[in-house]
C-alpha cells in the first residue's frame, strides 16, 4: 500500500523537506519512518540503520529545533506544545504523498507518532516507540518519574550553566560511564543544541500530559521499554500498555534511555522482529 | 467612564462563538486567523474553551475546503491538537472565511456525524461569519476608543485652560479647571447640567461679543468657531471663550475652551505667550476629540448592526433546534431527538426504578405506495401515517 519507490528528489527538496531535513534510504521495501527524541536528531539512528536498509525505505527528518536548521526553524511560541511537532510530520508525510508506514519513535518522538496518529489513524499500520511516556510527573497514584520540584532544577541547571548540566545529565540518562562512546556522542548531540532551544523543549516534554489521549490511539502498537531508563520509569511502559488497547510491551534487556545508542544491535533485532 | 464598563459587560469572543455554535448544531467550533497565504494561523476562541491562544497549522486542503458547504473531514489534514482537544475526530466540517478587523480569518463549525444540510443552517453560517466579523471589528473600535479616552483624559487633566467638551449623544466632559469657573464638580457629564451650568454663568457676567478678536486656532475648515469675553465683575476676572465645532452633522459635538485674559490688560507679551500654550494645546485637543467622536460613530454604528443580528441568531437558533430535532420528511422528531429523549427516560427511569417501554412500528409493503403512486404520495403517507396512529 506504501507508496514506496514514488518519492522524488524533488519532493524531498520542498521549503518544509528542506526545514526538516528529511532524507530518505534504504531499499524499495515498504516505508519505515524514524523520529528522533529530545536532544538528539536523525543521525541518532546511525547504528540501527544498517540492519534496517536491506528491508525498507526509511525516512528520517529532524524536528523543529533539532540538527543543523534547527534554531532557524524553531519559533518557541508554536512549538510550546507536542503537538505542533506532530502536525509537522503529518504535513511532510501528506506532502510526500505517503498514505502508510510503519513508525519507530524515540522518547518525545514517540508521543509524536502517537498524536499524529489521532489525526491519521490509517497513515500507521504500527507504531513501535523506545521510551515513550505520556506524562514525565508524578500525579497521584501515577509514577512518571518526576516532581515538579526536581524539574526546576533541572530548568534553573540547564538555564545556569549548560555545557556543565549536560556532563551530569548524558551520563544518566544513557546510563554508560562519562568517557564511552555512546554517552559521549548524546553529550555532543546535546552540546549542538542552542541552549534557550533546549530548555524550552525540555520545559515542553517534561510539563506534557497526554494520558487522557492513549484510549484514541487505534494502530497497534509496540512498545520497548529498558531497564532503569531515567526519564520512563518502570510502570509508565505498563500504564501504557494498559491504557493503549492495541499495545504490547517489551522490555529490552539493556539499561538507560537511549538503547538505540548504547545497545544498537539488541534495538536493530527487536525491531527487525516487530517490523513487517 | 460609563462606557468602559458597558464594554465589559459585553459578551466575549468565546461566548458569542458559544452561541453560534449551539445554533448551528455543531459539536465544536473554532475561530482563527489565517488563510492560503499563512501557513499558520492564531486560535482566537474555541468552543469548547480550550484551544485559544494556540498556533495551528491550517492544511491547503482545510483551507480549501472554506465556503463549500458541510465538508466530509476524511481526505483533510486536520490539526492533530484537535482529536485531544475534542476527544473525538470530527467527520464533518464547515469552514467559512471572515473579514477580522485588520486581518483575514477563518470560522469553522465541527460535526462528529453529517448534519441536516439545510438551506437554514448554510444561511445560518453565513450569519454568523458577518457576526463575529463585526463583532471583532466592533471589538476593536472599543479597544481604539479606550485607548483614546485615555489618552484625551490626560490631556485633559493637565492642560492649564478650562475645557468644556460637549458631545450632545454621549454625555460631556469638563475639566477641573472649567469645572472651578462653572462652579460644578469636575465628574459632571451629564450635558444638560454642563450646559446649564455654562448659561448660568454666562448670563452673570458681562458680554463683549467682539469681532475684532482674532482666534487661537481654527480647528476645520468648516468650524464654525467664535469667540467672546466673559467678564466677571464679582469674581473679578475676565476670560476669554473661544467655541469650537467638532464631530459630524449625525454626531454633532462642540467644545468651548476659557482662557483667563487678565494679562490683557497688563501686558501684551502675556497675551502672546498665553496664546501660544493654547493654540498647542487646543489643536492637540481638537485632535483627539475628533477622533473620539469618530470612534464613537463607528461603535455606536457596529453596536446597532450587534444588536439586530443578535435577534436575528435568537430566532435562527430557535430554528435551528427545530431542524436538528426534525426528520425533513415527517415533520416527527428525528433519530437525533429520539436518542436524546429515549436516553433522558432511559436515565430517569434507573433513577426511580420506573420501566420504559419502546413500541416498534414498521410499515410493511411501503415500496409498493412508492412505486404505484410516487414518492410524493409516500412522503405524504408518511407523514400522515403517525398522526393517524
Amino acid at each position: 500500500m506504501s507508496h514506496s519507490g514514488t518519492l522524488s528528489s524533488a519532493s524531498l527538496s520542498s521549503a518544509r523537506c528542506e526545514r526538516h531535513n528529511v532524507t530518505v534510504t534504504g531499499s524499495n521495501g515498504p516505508l519505515l519512518v524514524l523520529l528522533h527524541g529530545f536532544g538528539t536528531d536523525q543521525t541518532v539512528w546511525r547504528k540501527v540503520l544498517p540492519s534496517l536498509e536491506p528491508h525498507f525505505q526509511i525516512l528520517r527528518m529532524d524536528l523543529a529545533g533539532a540538527g543543523p536548521k534547527g534554531p532557524a526553524n524553531f519559533d518557541p511560541s508554536r512549538y510550546d506544545h507536542i503537538e505542533s511537532h506532530a502536525d509537522d510530520l503529518l504535513l511532510v508525510l501528506d506532502e510526500l504523498g505517503m498514505d502508510q508506514c510503519t513508525f519507530v519513535g524515540a522518547s518525545v518522538g514517540s508521543m509524536v507518532g502517537f498524536l499524529a496518529s489521532l489525526e491519521r489513524s490509517k497513515l500507521f499500520r504500527k507504531i513501535i516507540t523506545i521510551g515513550a511516556s505520556p506524562r514525565y510527573l508524578n500525579d497521584g497514584p501515577y509514577i512518571g518519574g518526576f516532581e515538579q520540584e526536581h524539574l526546576d532544577q533541572i530548568y534553573a541547571a540547564m538555564n545556569r550553566d549548560y555545557q556543565g548540566w549536560i556532563s551530569g545529565f548524558a551520563p544518566l540518562a544513557v546510563r554508560g560511564l562519562p568517557d564511552s562512546a555512546p554517552v559521549k556522542e548524546f553529550s555532543e548531540s546535546l552540546f549542538a543544541l542552542r541552549p534557550d532551544i533546549a530548555l524550552s523543549s525540555a520545559r515542553t516534554i517534561f510539563q506534557s500530559d497526554f494520558r487522557r489521549h492513549l484510549p484514541f490511539i487505534e494502530p497497534p502498537v509496540v512498545l520497548l521499554q529498558t531497564q532503569n531508563d531515567i526519564a520512563v520509569p518502570d510502570q509508565v511502559g505498563e500504564y501504557l500498555k494498559s491504557h493503549i488497547r492495541t499495545a504490547t510491551l517489551e522490555v529490552l534487556p539493556v539499561e538507560g534511555h537511549f538503547p538505540h545508542l548504547a545497545a544498537p544491535e539488541v534495538v536493530s533485532q527487536s525491531l527487525l522482529r516487530h517490523l513487517p | 467612564m460609563q462606557k468602559n464598563e458597558s464594554i465589559k459587560k459585553d459578551l466575549g469572543l468565546s461566548d458569542l462563538l458559544k452561541l453560534l455554535c449551539t445554533a448551528a448544531g455543531a459539536d465544536a467550533a473554532l475561530i482563527s486567523t489565517g488563510s492560503e497565504s499563512a501557513a499558520e494561523s492564531i486560535v482566537l476562541a474555541s468552543q469548547p474553551y480550550g484551544l485559544a491562544g494556540r498556533r495551528l497549522p491550517l492544511s491547503a486542503g482545510l483551507i480549501g475546503a472554506c465556503g463549500l458547504g458541510v465538508h466530509p473531514t476524511n481526505k483533510l489534514l486536520l490539526p492533530s491538537a484537535m482529536t485531544g482537544w475534542l476527544g473525538f475526530r470530527p467527520g464533518f466540517v464547515a469552514s467559512l472565511k471572515m473579514d477580522l478587523a485588520e486581518a483575514e480569518g477563518c470560522l469553522f463549525f465541527w460535526w462528529k456525524e453529517r448534519p441536516n444540510e439545510t438551506p437554514e443552517l448554510a444561511s445560518h453560517l453565513q450569519q454568523a461569519a458577518r457576526v463575529v466579523g463585526d463583532f471583532a471589528a466592533r471589538q476593536n473600535t472599543a479597544a481604539k476608543l479606550l485607548q483614546m479616552q485615555e489618552r484625551l483624559d490626560a490631556t485633559l487633566r493637565n492642560v492649564g485652560l478650562g475645557i468644556v467638551f460637549v458631545d450632545l449623544l454621549q454625555g460631556s466632559l469638563v475639566n477641573p479647571v472649567a469645572a472651578e469657573f462653572l462652579r460644578i464638580p469636575a465628574t459632571t457629564s451629564d450635558t444638560a447640567s454642563v450646559v446649564a451650568a455654562m448659561q448660568r454663568t454666562r448670563s452673570a457676567c458681562l458680554i463683549e461679543t467682539s469681532e475684532g478678536i482674532p482666534l487661537a486656532l481654527s480647528v476645520t475648515a468648516s468650524d464654525a468657531a467664535t469667540a467672546e469675553y466673559w467678564i466677571d465683575s464679582e469674581r473679578k476676572i475676565a476670560v476669554r471663550v473661544e467655541s469650537h465645532s467638532v464631530g459630524s452633522a449625525e454626531v454633532p459635538g462642540r467644545f468651548w475652551v476659557f482662557t483667563d485674559v487678565k494679562p490683557l490688560w497688563n501686558s501684551s507679551e502675556k497675551v502672546k505667550a498665553a496664546n501660544d500654550v493654547l493654540e498647542r494645546n487646543v489643536a492637540l485637543l481638537a485632535e483627539e476629540m475628533e477622533r473620539r467622536m469618530e470612534a464613537e460613530a463607528e461603535l455606536r454604528k457596529y453596536s446597532q448592526g450587534l444588536k439586530q443580528q443578535n435577534e436575528e441568531l435568537e430566532i435562527a437558533k430557535l430554528e435551528s433546534d427545530l431542524i436538528a430535532n426534525q426528520d425533513g420528511l415527517t415533520g416527527l422528531a428525528n433519530r437525533r431527538r429520539f436518542r436524546r429523549g429515549l436516553d433522558d427516560m432511559v436515565a430517569d427511569a434507573r433513577q426511580n426504578g420506573s420501566r420504559v417501554a419502546v413500541l416498534y412500528l414498521d410499515l410493511d409493503k411501503f415500496k409498493a405506495v412508492n412505486d404505484t403512486l410516487a414518492t410524493n404520495v409516500g412522503i405524504y403517507c408518511c407523514a400522515r401515517f403517525p398522526r393517524r396512529w
